[in-house]
């Protein structure tokens, strides 16, 4: 095999990977210590909560489907965590995370057996969680006093990596495992691609939705504890930007999002692009403004150029061109 | 018994449903009425009403003129929000998540420009929130891109430039020049109030009545179908977009008239609000289906929820679990309803 189909076969993998190296050098060239080992472990530590959140939506996208309700499941993971962490940091985690398996099982179980777009159970699922998150904090930010908790989620392992970033990780990879190797896996990418082929092939389309859901609600439920242990404290407003990114990085990373396409190694590439953006863009000193509009205005980019925008575009100017006189 | 007499007997049934059906309709009656109206629909007017009596014979401080004019008040705003995306939704373009971003901006925007007296803020308002629709409106039905994820990119994009413009303060406005806007007419209707029913009516009519109303309906039904048949699929997608867009900028700017300031946090539960009234409403999520006065009486029906919670002493937190659980009721119901239409 030589480099250059190489090279074709995996042009958008190329692309991908050569805007985050872009990024790197254009931040690491604007202000020195980009690329320190410090920032390498913060940009790390941003990933541990993005890169999870993002591989669990990515699931649900795969599947052809969509949780919108993971930004508040992250805010209202942190404070059950908090609050059912008195007598140890585990089992509050457990019991959060359990919370996230529950909720998103329910998602998946509203959406298939209602037969409605899962975009629309998710909100309802999102606005209860809301909710529900101002309910337990009392409309306050819960603080919590496991100090050695915080240390133990935050230590540096390998010098830029630690138990949370690698948690993440982890989650990233079981998921590639399961999509790649196994027949529900499969099944999930199959759901996606076309539900009512996959159906009729004897794919277990509904239990596929259910899964995916599952995963996501419990990935972000897990990110969500492990940001809280690491803060000390959780808030319900907490994770209002975390969908726009968890979206931003999966399509960045080749999801589509008429289902069935893309995996995990380009989700956790579109995580990193996204994390490297906005830590560059905070490290050399830009506003919240500039982030939040780089931000925007990526997600657009994205979004048009993987709906075929620019080809249609081009499109739509020949046709005006054929016919000027008559629109 | 052979085929024929088995026949039989089911086309005279069928010709005497078809009878009634046509002594039905001559009538007018109610029981046609009742058969064109949605499931769904019915059911959420006839709980609103169940829950209204409860709320005035047994919540404490209900049935007062002055809290029927701040419910009235409070549903104005996400009413008319409500409305607007009604447009996108009936399109077939699902939500508008960018309604809280406008909203938030257009508070600022609009008490920025105040200064320069009451109608030109709001045509300052409402244009920019004209812009910010278009640009949307242009991706989704130019470009084809997906609804729900290009008007998340709007809301950050939306909030960046709210940001730039108030520099992350709270915009202080002079509201004296606005008051018009928070009076009450004879003592009653609050002027917000009648607002509200003003747009409500006019984007009812703008549906029913006119050409683009029925290319929204048809777009929303079936995109392809409706691009064939020549309708200005582009066009309409665009224009609801501009619409739901100018409607949270007139939210926007009514909130900030209220609050004689713009805030980035006003308007903060408005996406979750007007979605909420749109599905309660009975305004079917994928299109084609459903009006804009249901869209105003969800509005109605959610505020009304909060405001019996709030009268009764109820935390702020219950409300959203309510309204969360009301969104997932309706939905059901809808589902159900359809299932049963097919």
């Amino acid at each position: 095999m030589n480099i250059a189909k190489l090279a074709r076969d995996n042009r958008a993998s190329l692309l991908r990977i050569a805007l985050l190296v872009a990024l790197l050098v254009y931040f690491s060239a604007n202000r020195a210590g980009f690329l320190d080992t410090g920032n390498l472990f913060s940009l790390m530590q941003a990933f541990a909560l993005l890169g999870l959140v993002a591989f669990g939506l990515s699931v649900t996208m795969i599947a052809g489907e969509f949780d919108l309700s993971v930004g508040a499941m992250v805010a209202v993971a942190g404070i059950i965590a908090i609050k059912a962490g008195g007598s140890g940091a585990a089992a509050g985690l457990a019991v959060a995370v359990a919370f996230g398996l529950g909720v998103g099982i329910l998602n998946g179980l509203l959406t298939v057996g209602l037969g409605v777009s899962s975009l629309v159970v998710t909100v309802g699922t999102q606005i209860m969680l809301t909710g529900l998150a101002y309910g337990l904090a009392g409309g306050q930010t819960v603080s919590y006093d496991n100090f050695q908790v915080a240390a133990d989620v935050d230590q540096a392992i390998l010098t830029v990596f630690s138990p949370r970033s690698l948690v993440a990780i982890g989650g990233g990879l079981l998921v590639w495992l399961l999509l790649r190797y196994t027949r529900m896996g499969r099944d999930i990418v199959a759901t996606g691609s076309s539900r009512d082929a996959a159906s009729a092939a004897g794919a277990r389309t509904k239990l596929a939705v259910v899964v995916s859901f599952a995963i996501s609600g419990t990935f972000a439920a897990l990110a969500g504890g492990l940001l809280a242990f690491s803060l000390l404290s959780a808030a319900p407003t907490t994770g209002g930007d975390l969908l726009l990114q968890a979206v931003s990085a999966a399509i960045l990373g080749g999801i589509a999002l008429a289902g069935g396409i893309g995996g995990m190694p380009g989700v956790a590439v579109g995580a990193l692009t996204l994390t490297a953006l906005n830590n560059g863009l905070s490290y050399i000193g830009a506003s919240d403004a500039a982030i939040s509009i780089s931000n925007g205005l990526l997600l657009l980019a994205v979004v048009t150029i993987s709906a075929g925008g620019p080809a249609r575009l081009a499109e739509l100017a020949r046709a005006r061109i054929r016919r000027p006189a008559t629109s | 018994m052979s085929p024929l007499q088995t026949g039989r007997p089911a086309l005279a049934e069928g010709d005497a449903v078809a009878a009634a059906d046509t002594r039905v309709s001559e009538q007018q009656g109610f029981a046609a009425w009742l058969r064109e109206r949605d499931m769904q629909t019915l059911a959420i007017r006839g709980a609103a009403l169940v829950i209204l009596l409860y709320a005035c014979v047994a919540v404490d401080g209900f049935g007062t003129v002055d809290n029927v004019k701040s419910l009235l008040q409070s549903v104005a705003l996400i009413g008319i929000a409500a409305v607007g995306t009604a447009f996108v939704t009936i399109s077939g373009n699902y939500f508008m998540l960018s309604v809280g971003a406008t909203t938030a901006v257009s508070t600022i925007v609009f008490a920025k420009s105040l200064s320069l007296g009451l109608p030109l803020a709001l045509v300052v308002t409402l244009g920019a929130g004209a812009v910010g629709g278009l640009v949307q409106g242009a991706a989704v039905g130019l470009l084809n891109t997906n609804p729900i994820v290009t008007t998340i990119a709007a809301s950050s994009l939306v909030l960046g430039v709210g940001q730039i413009v108030s520099g992350g303060l709270t915009v202080n406005a002079d509201s004296t020049s606005a008051d018009v806007l928070n009076n009450t007419v004879f003592d009653v209707l609050p002027v917000r109030v009648l607002i509200f029913f003003a747009v409500a009516l006019a984007a009812h009519a703008l549906m029913q009545k006119t050409r683009f109303g029925r290319e929204v309906r048809l777009t929303g039904s079936n995109r392809e179908a409706a691009e064939l048949a020549g309708l200005r699929v582009r066009r309409v997608i665009v224009l609801a977009f501009v619409l739901a867009a100018v409607a949270a900028a007139l939210s926007g700017a009514l909130l900030a008239a209220e609050a004689s300031q713009g805030n980035l946090r006003l308007g903060a539960t408005f996406d979750f609000d007007v979605i909420a009234a749109v599905l309660v409403g009975g305004v079917l999520v994928t299109g084609g289906r459903g009006s804009i006065i249901d869209a105003a009486f969800g509005a109605v029906f959610i505020g009304m929820v909060g405001n019996i919670l709030i009268v009764s002493g109820q935390p702020y937190e219950l409300q959203l679990v309510a309204k969360g659980a009301i969104v997932i009721l309706s939905i059901a119901l809808a589902a159900l309803a359809s299932r049963r239409r097919r």
